[in-house]
């Protein structure tokens, strides 16, 4: 398959690299990339892969375009509030370069759908936004042999690097374990600099074609940290885990796995349901003025100790018992009182009061937006965060 | 700003500056990682929950990188930090 005369018109900038010439364009016209995430960061990449040639591009995003979403997702439009991301997607990149075979997964990955959708790809680039999804990516793409380019952001920092690729790192061998949820808040949460997905994906799309060339020196082994506010760009070395659970030498994840699960802190027989289900709660107002009349419940903060630290409900009688460590406790519970438990915003303790369901306790209450709620609207003296 | 007279810079991120008190840069007199590892235990015990286990191990979702390299990899004759080391926490983020 070689460069039609436009092609070969269109592509010129590029073709007159001697790293890329009409070999490599047409290497680009003959590849294709998967992108996980039609987000922040797949917004360029998707763009810019397209206008590079890249002969096939997917995209997996079950979400659709909103409002909030158009301060940094420059893929989308504003007409497009409201469609799924990936047609909105497709349309954008039909107009950038209409000879780019566009493929739409509207759907979450998860693990029932991940390998079918991943299989074949020659890079995938991960631009998604949770964790579960992060480590789904890596142990399908090392399970594939797939090379991924990895890059998350936070507020006005990010990290890019290249995992999976053949005796390189993966993700695993960054970070072993995800950390509890909400232990780091989302960018929802917390917010991030419009542009920083920008700087962070066209990074993502520069390793992407490297790949796809085979040219240069890839990320992999280095994970490259971008930092906006003093603008610094450093990188560290990351190397491969002997003791890595996918990629190691003696791996124990050898399938995938429930990612909802491995994210949410719990292993245990007591472990969530992988959807989680209403559950019954309790306002913040509410709780105070039981606690005032002589009905006072158990009440439980299953955070973990640093975060009691920041602030806490032990003048209330408040019990410390991190999430990990509800099943070695449950005995010591009376399923007979009512038991309000918290955390920081009311996630893991939603799963904390679906599990002490689970064995008995129907007494069990979520306190509705955890303890920052609890700062904001009853004691303005602790610490939010 | 860190102090000049520190010998070694901890490089916080922004996700974790909530626990030093929105600082990004600390300053510690210190001559190996592990006499910073036990400063930091002392002087900022909400970053040192963040950072430690309660078996006194780094977390399977941070990292700290010596001039660059994982602390996890270093050898015992490889711990010293002669002025002007930094050390960095790479925290988990998920955003994208």
């Amino acid at each position: 398959m070689g460069l039609t005369p436009e092609e070969t018109l269109r592509y010129h900038r590029q073709i007159i690299l001697p790293q890329v010439g009409p070999e490599g364009q047409t290497r680009l016209k003959e590849s294709s990339v998967l992108l996980v995430g039609a987000g922040g960061l797949g917004s360029p990449v998707a763009l810019y892969l397209a206008a590079a040639g890249v002969g096939r591009l997917g995209i997996a995003d079950g979400d659709v375009v909103e409002l909030s979403n158009l301060q940094r997702q420059v893929l989308h439009d504003t007409p497009s509030v409201g469609r799924s991301k990936t047609e909105s997607a497709h349309q954008r990149i039909g107009r950038v370069n209409p000879d780019v075979a566009v493929v739409e997964y509207p759907v979450r990955l998860d693990s029932s759908n991940a390998l079918e959708i991943m299989e074949g790809w020659d890079v995938v680039v991960d631009g998604s936004d949770n964790f579960p999804t992060r480590y789904l990516v890596n142990d399908a793409c090392v399970l594939l042999g797939i090379p991924f380019v990895y890059g998350a952001i936070f507020r006005f920092e990010g990290q890019v690097s290249v995992f999976g690729r053949g005796d390189g790192p993966c993700y695993r061998c960054l970070f072993r374990d995800p950390p509890p949820p909400e232990a780091v808040p989302t960018c929802a949460e917390a917010g991030v600099l419009g542009v920083l997905p920008g700087l962070v994906g066209t990074i993502q799309a520069t390793e992407a074609l490297k790949l796809l060339l085979d040219k240069g020196d890839s990320l992999a082994g280095r994970l490259l940290l971008v930092d906006t506010l003093p603008m610094e760009f450093r990188e560290v070395e990351v190397r491969r885990d002997p003791d890595c659970a996918v990629c190691g030498d003696d791996p124990s994840v050898t399938a995938l796995i429930d990612y909802e699960q491995f994210c949410g802190g719990t292993t245990t027989p007591l472990a969530a349901a992988p959807e989680l289900q209403r559950v019954p709660e309790i306002d913040v107002e509410e709780l105070r003025s039981r606690l005032g009349s002589g009905q006072s419940p158990v009440i439980l903060d299953v955070r973990e100790t640093h975060e009691w630290r920041i602030s806490n409900l032990g003048p209330y009688g408040a019990k410390l018992v991190p999430l990990g460590r509800l099943q070695e406790i449950v005995g010591e519970l009376d399923p007979d009182r009512e038991l309000v438990v918290y955390c920081r915003s009311g996630y893991r303790s939603a799963i904390a009061v679906q599990q002490l369901a689970s064995v008995g306790f129907d007494r069990a209450i979520n306190l509705r937006g955890g303890i920052n709620e609890w700062a904001r609207r009853i004691d303005p003296s602790l610490p939010t965060y | 700003m860190m102090p000049n007279s520190a010998s070694v810079t901890l490089r916080v991120p922004t996700s974790l500056s909530e626990l030093t008190g929105d600082r990004d840069r600390i300053g510690f007199d210190v001559s190996t990682v592990d006499e910073l590892l036990d400063r930091v235990r002392n002087d900022e015990p909400l970053l040192a929950g963040h950072l430690f286990a309660d078996d006194g191990r780094i977390r399977g979702y941070v990292n700290l990188f010596v001039n660059g390299v994982d602390v996890r990899l270093l050898e015992a004759g490889e711990r010293d930090l002669p002025p002007g080391s930094v050390v960095t926490i790479v925290p988990s983020v998920a955003g994208g």
